[in-house]
């Protein structure tokens, strides 16, 4: 449709405890064409991050501690990787022992 | 069977150290179908070697350096090697484990286990290459730091690659929580380092040519690739090497799993703060701990400046640093980090420490430890300022260092005056960095581990009925975590017991823990096994065994003396936390522990009143 910018839906799975933390076992994100996992990473800090609380890292906009992004099986670091329409991204709260 | 394991050496090294005699000997062959290697098998060689009420001190006490059929190089986790010894600390049984290539160099050099007994007459450090010992004098180490001896050592060192585990000034000084050191890393709880000190032994390098292979290296292969693969797809493995074991530290004390002012509370809201500072300021980079490790979660730390400047160094692990922080509420993180390194430095174990310094602390808050007695020592809440001197005194046993050295359990009964209300235990084990309170596995695991208040001997099971993690154990009965509130109490008996028999199985095989964090489960455990030694084995298999081997634990202790009393947990630990973002949160309090407690007995098939095995339960699992 003209003059409405493309977007891309992206569904967010925070797996385990981060399910209690998120207040839900998934939310979907509309982001515009060409976004990065950075802006991903953004709308959930502007919109999650009171509620995340000590796993998020207000300043530094990131997760704090051994929270881990992956696509499939993949682990996800880089906050410049692009992300595509439909793509299921999951967050994984490790537990590092010790 | 009847020589041993297929792929393992299956000859055990024996130091008479009353006499400089060594003697290379096979191993028990039945001990080891019945309890395999590591804990197992060195609790088996204990009880059957030594009599009961030893003073573990004494000439006659014997300390195991044990490997297990999966150390090596190449199995994810093996560079292990598990300490065994009745503990000077709590007067029972004792272990510790350390990540290191100690234990593969061992059984390069032709032997799964070093058994270590009587006493030197003068200071000696031993030489291992291959069939070769050597008795070596070392009174030129005495009173060095780890690092110091470590280096004397490597210079007067045959050609070869070396691994040494070396005690530092606390072993010396028989320190009743005194480590063992392979390196920065630790074999760290119930006072091996002491049992060392007291043999006169101060060092141990052990360099091998040999190699220990696959029975069917094809099997083991194939079991490679699987496990490896699990590795690289689970987040965990990236998630620990990314942050190291403190990476969770901003999240426990979130979660009311963060011991704080001496157990008083379970939060201190302090967390995510120091956190970023240790991660900004301190943190460098990781490491492993052993040659070939997949994950590499140890950390290289220091302190670039200030009064606590401290050289790049590996340590910085959780469990030291929240000793250091949140059980003193210390805010200096510098000065943590420098403390753990000291710890490292003269062979002290730095949960112990903490701990104990935590107890002094509000000892003198009550005026139970006076200006007097401190020599001096301001030991006000969060004094930063006095922790280096403290352990200093500790590790010489000098001044308070001396009371403190014991341990909370007889420093308490020393002094009296209702201080044992503060003293963290159980068992005499001094309490870890994480709370019961955060889940009640713990609370229980806590109570019935069998080298007493561990968070990782042998299962952190917080990480359970908290974390929602399972291990792969559902498939044995465990219940989904995801279905059991952390809070709850009810049903939690028999689960811990299968998860402490799960978590148990590194031990025994000698491999390393947070591999099963990683997503190894009891059935990689068993396929590797099976590549290894070319015997099918099962995960109910190894799960028996593990069994065995904690009831066998467990009779170690009843005929040390122990009873079920010493199962029951110190009243703060069960009490709702007087400060803290979960003081108005009764259900987080323990509420009906001894009911949990005989749930647990009965899992076990112990005697639900006495927590004795009984004698159908001894005899389905061999140990009659």
């Amino acid at each position: 449709m003209p003059g409405v910018p493309p977007v891309i839906r992206v569904r967010l799975e925070p797996c385990g405890t981060l399910r209690e933390a998120f207040g839900a076992p998934e939310l979907a994100f509309e982001l515009p064409e060409g976004a990065s996992l950075g802006d991903l990473l953004d709308r959930i800090g502007a919109e999650h991050g009171e509620r995340l609380a000590a796993l998020w890292n207000l300043r530094e906009r990131r997760f704090r501690g051994p929270v881990v992004i992956m696509t499939g099986t993949v682990v996800v670091k880089d906050r410049a990787t692009p992300l595509r329409d439909q793509q299921t991204v999951s967050l994984h709260k490790a537990v590092v022992g010790g | 069977m009847a020589e041993g394991l297929n792929g393992s050496t299956n000859r055990q090294l024996r130091i008479q150290l009353t006499g400089r005699q060594s003697r290379i000997e096979p191993v028990d062959a039945d001990a080891v179908r019945r309890f395999l290697g590591g804990t197992g098998y060195a609790c088996k060689l204990l009880s059957d070697e030594t009599a009961s009420g030893l003073d573990p001190l004494g000439p006659d006490s014997k300390l195991v350096f044990a490997t297990g059929p999966l150390c090596s190089n190449t199995v994810p986790g093996g560079g292990s090697v598990e300490l065994c010894f009745k503990s000077p600390l709590t007067g029972g049984w004792g272990e510790s484990r350390a990540g290191s290539d100690f234990g593969p160099d061992m059984r390069r050099a032709g032997f799964d286990h070093l058994i270590v007994e009587g006493r030197a007459d003068a200071p000696v450090y031993l030489v291992i290459q291959d069939d070769a010992v050597a008795f070596r004098p070392a009174g030129h180490l005495a009173g060095k730091t780890v690092g110091e001896k470590i280096a004397l050592i490597t210079a007067e060192l045959p050609p070869g690659r070396f691994t040494i585990g070396a005690i530092g000034p606390a072993g010396e000084h028989l320190v009743k929580y005194a480590s063992v050191m392979f390196g920065d890393r630790a074999a760290g709880r119930c006072g091996a380092g002491a049992v060392m000190g007291a043999k006169n032994l101060l060092a141990i390098a052990v360099s091998g040519s040999g190699k220990v292979e696959p029975a069917d290296p094809e099997a083991f292969k194939a079991a490679l690739r699987h496990a490896t693969q699990t590795l690289r797809e689970s987040p965990t493995t990236a998630a620990f090497h990314e942050h190291g074991t403190m990476g969770d530290y901003a999240g426990n004390d979130e979660k009311g799993d963060f011991p704080t002012r001496n157990w008083q509370s379970n939060s201190w809201g302090k967390g995510a703060e120091l956190f970023d500072r240790y991660e900004a300021e301190n943190y460098v980079k990781p490491y492993p701990c052993y040659r070939g490790c997949h994950i590499a979660c140890a950390r290289k730390a220091q302190v670039v400046a200030g009064p606590y400047q401290t050289p790049l160094h590996g340590g910085a692990e959780y469990e030291s640093i929240a000793c250091f922080t949140a059980y003193l509420l210390n805010e200096d993180m510098d000065a943590a980090v420098h403390c753990a390194y000291l710890c490292n430095q003269y062979g002290l174990d730095t949960i112990s420490a903490g701990s104990t310094i935590a107890f002094a602390m509000e000892c003198a808050e009550k005026g139970i430890l006076t200006g007097e007695s401190l020599g001096g020592l301001d030991l006000a809440w969060g004094n930063a300022a006095v922790l280096p001197e403290l352990l200093r005194l500790i590790a010489h046993r000098e001044g308070v260092g001396d009371l403190l050295a014991d341990g909370v359990r007889l420093a308490a009964q020393r002094l009296g005056q209702g201080a044992e209300a503060f003293a963290v235990h159980v068992k005499g084990l001094e309490g870890p960095a994480h709370d019961g309170r955060s889940g009640k596995a713990l609370a229980l695991s806590y109570g019935t581990g069998n080298r007493g208040m561990c968070h990782i001997h042998p299962v952190e099971a917080m990480a359970w009925d908290s974390g929602k993690m399972d291990w792969g154990l559902q498939k044995y009965g465990l219940p989904d975590p995801q279905g059991v509130e952390r809070w709850d109490e009810a049903g939690k008996a028999p689960a811990l017991k299968l998860l402490q028999d799960g978590l148990n199985l590194p031990e025994i095989l000698c491999t390393c823990k947070f591999f099963m964090y990683a997503g190894i489960t009891v059935d990689h455990w068993a396929e590797l096994l099976s590549g290894f030694t070319g015997q099918s084995t099962s995960g109910a298999d190894l799960l028996a065994v593990a069994e065995r081997v904690y009831t066998l634990q467990r009779l170690f202790n009843l005929r040390e003396g122990f009873t079920a009393a010493d199962d029951q947990l110190p009243a703060r630990v069960k009490a709702v936390p007087v400060s803290g973002r979960y003081r108005d949160e009764p259900d987080c309090g323990i509420h009906a522990y001894d009911a949990m407690l005989r749930d647990y007995y009965v899992a076990r098939g112990w005697d639900p009143r006495t927590g004795v095995p009984t004698e159908s339960t001894l005899q389905r699992l061999q140990l009659t």
